[in-house]
């Protein structure tokens, strides 16, 4: 059984930056251990990574 | 001259003695080398594995020339672990030590001594001995790891000793001498650097284990519009005040279809369905569907209609 699960969206490219990081706030707020943009070419791909329940929980 | 040579010859025996004695080890009650022999000489003699498959022994006898043979082999293994462990940690420190004592006397030697040629030569030791020590540096290997290797050694032996200590108090059909002996030795491996290593490779394969779910929907402009994120933002506050009550209820009738990638997701991250029981769980499981969840204009109406009438 996994220890984390990663998440990874695509926003289209023409969005700005700071529009982006504030999706990494939100999924942060919402309880997301980090997320983080990992390529910002052609598309921003943002990955966010959770805790699993039942896991060292 | 004389003075400065035996000053040298000075530094140097201190640099030589410095090797001796267990820095951070007390001395031992008793002589390690003399229990092990003594032990040794004991297992080697006796016929107690011979008399464990005697076709006449009882269970009784069984079960106590069991336990002797592991007590044994535990004492044996205990003590030359100790040993082990303390050779280790006494390496690296003398060798420090020892070094940089005989590098200072050659440094000072070479600042007082007066002949160009000598001073030359002194100078050439000097760099020698910090080379050494250096090269030994670089390559010693263990200088990082050993601390790490032995405090896994050390949990790693505890947790095989259980076995045998559990098996110890069952007869000996249950536990029988086979399975001591493999048990034995999970417990010897685990007081070995290798062992340690397997373990530490093992714990960390477990934590790296990660599940990744792409969203191959992508995401828009309106998406990520300023009003759309201060309504999320909103929802997230407005779950985080549910009561638990309220939380598992809302996880239980959802007011939107989830996109079966999420739902994917939230199956993954939750296998033991405690979003149903648990407030805390369901909280964080909706934040996370809200957050990853479409945002048109009726899936959010139906979130904040959902989380006002919860409240």
């Amino acid at each position: 059984m996994p220890a984390t699960i990663i998440t990874s969206e695509k926003f289209d490219a023409s969005i700005p930056r700071k529009r982006i990081d504030s999706e990494i706030q939100l999924r942060i707020k919402a309880g997301a251990i980090r997320s983080w943009v990992e390529e910002s070419e052609p598309k921003w791909t943002l990955k966010t990574e959770w805790n699993v329940f039942g896991q060292n929980d | 001259m004389k003075m400065l040579f035996s000053l040298f010859l000075l530094f140097v025996l201190v640099a030589g003695l410095s090797g001796c004695g267990t820095p951070g080890f007390p001395k031992q009650s008793y002589d390690p080398d003399k229990q092990i022999k003594q032990l040794e000489d004991v297992f080697n003699k006796t016929d107690l594995i011979k008399e464990y498959y005697a076709t006449n022994a009882d269970e009784a006898v069984k079960k106590n020339v069991r336990n002797k043979l592991i007590d044994s082999r535990l004492a044996l293994i205990n003590l030359n672990y100790n040993q082990f462990v303390a050779r280790f940690a006494v390496k690296k420190e003398s060798l420090d030590f020892g070094t940089e004592v005989a590098q200072l006397g050659l440094n000072l030697a070479t600042t007082a001594t007066g002949g160009e040629e000598a001073k030359t030569v002194l100078a050439a030791i000097a760099s020698g001995v910090t080379g050494t020590k250096l090269a030994i540096d670089k390559n010693f290997f263990f200088e990082k790891t050993v601390p790490v290797l032995i405090t896994t050694m050390n949990a790693q032996r505890k947790v095989t000793l259980a076995p045998l200590l559990i098996g110890m108090t069952n007869d000996a059909i249950t536990y029988s001498l086979s399975r001591a002996l493999s048990d034995i030795d999970a417990y010897y491996f685990a007081g070995t650097f290798v062992g340690a290593l397997q373990t530490i490779q093992a714990e960390s394969g477990a934590k790296e284990a990660k599940a990744e779910q792409q969203i191959t929907e992508i995401r828009s402009k309106q998406f990520v519009a300023q009003a759309t994120q201060n309504r999320i933002d909103a929802l997230l506050d407005g779950i985080s005040k549910l009561s638990n009550t309220a939380a598992t209820n809302l996880e239980q009738n959802l007011p939107v279809k989830i996109n079966p990638e999420i739902d994917n997701v939230v199956n993954l991250r939750d296998p033991g369905r405690l979003r149903f029981s648990n407030g805390d769980v369901a909280r964080q499981m909706l934040k996370m569907q809200i957050v990853l969840g479409r945002r048109n204009e009726e899936d959010l109406a139906a979130w904040e209609a959902a989380v006002k009438s919860a409240e």
